[in-house]
């Protein structure tokens, strides 16, 4: 959140699909990387930090139920 | 002595009246060029919100700025930025900005006594549920909801008042789950175009679930699909 203006300002900001060849480059240097967790890997990291119960199928899941299968 | 004296004080009243018209019509100068580049985008025909998509305390007036706001910006390739109330429908505001980002400068004060909801598009290169930077929201006292115009859906983010924990917990969690669905889809379906569709649907439902899962009162967030 960029704070600006008279007395206050708020910046709205959203996140592109990656399209480029650039931005792909780095969404499978984070998968390919080693050292950082990636993928479901990274979110059920998130889970357990939290507390949380993490459904390992959840992607499928959510795959299934709303026909995204490509 | 004294008749000097009040005419000094009138003439200084005068001035200051002036400068008070100056710095008003300043500021009002963007607004106003804002709202003419508004008035003048087309109106898009085809599906989009029905008034019962709306939570209660939207008036149908508020509908009617939704609604244009939907059909106006559903094929633009940047964001368009309103502030509005959403008992009168009034466009408080109005904020032009690029493909992925707006910002807005506003003087709280001009909130006063409203009810303010904000509204912004999210073009269709960019996903179309709320970013963690879009629950900075928590972070701001005067605004209750945050509207989000999608291609083909209106994501509403109830949060009234500020909770500057919660905004730090879905910021990070909102990053995370995004990088997470980016990165197993590009594992699962490799070079398809379309796997980012998929993605941006998977991080909808989740973001949705986790945030809706936590049962606070002030804070959800709801999809409604574009009707026909």
């Amino acid at each position: 959140m960029t704070i600006k203006g008279i007395n206050n300002g708020a910046e709205y900001s959203c996140r592109k699909k990656p399209t480029t060849p650039e931005e792909i480059k780095k969404i499978d240097e984070r998968i390919n990387d080693p050292y950082i967790l990636s993928g479901k890997d990274k979110l059920r990291a998130f889970h357990q930090w939290m507390g949380l119960d993490f459904d390992e199928d959840i992607f499928e899941k959510i795959i299934s139920d709303y026909s995204l299968e490509l | 002595m004294v008749i000097n004296f009040l005419n000094l004080i009138l003439i200084m009243k005068f001035k200051n009246f002036l400068i008070a018209i100056v710095v008003l019509v300043i500021l009002k100068v963007p607004f106003d060029k804002c709202m003419e580049k508004y008035d003048d985008l087309e109106l898009c025909a085809g599906p989009s919100i029905v008034p019962n998509d709306l939570p209660e305390e939207f008036s149908f007036l508020a509908f009617k700025t939704v609604d244009e706001f939907v059909r106006k910006t559903k094929n633009l390739d940047y964001e368009y930025l309103i502030y509005f109330d959403y008992c009168t429908g009034e466009i408080l505001k109005c904020f032009g900005g690029i493909e992925d980002n707006v910002v807005a400068e506003y003087d709280i004060d001009e909130f006063k006594g409203k009810h303010v909801a904000s509204l912004h598009n999210h073009p269709r290169d960019v996903f179309s549920p709320p970013s963690g930077k879009n629950f900075g929201i928590l972070l701001r006292d005067f605004e209750d909801y945050e509207l989000i115009a999608g291609y083909d859906c209106l994501w509403i983010l109830k949060a009234k008042g500020v909770d500057i924990g919660l905004n730090v917990e879905l910021k990070v969690y909102a990053d995370l789950l995004l990088d997470s669905c980016q990165e197993f889809c590009r594992k699962k379906y490799g070079d398809n175009s379309k796997a980012y569709d998929v993605c941006d649907i998977i991080y909808g439902v989740m973001l949705s679930n986790y945030l809706n899962d936590k049962n606070i009162n002030h804070i959800q967030l709801t999809k409604m699909e574009y009707k026909p």
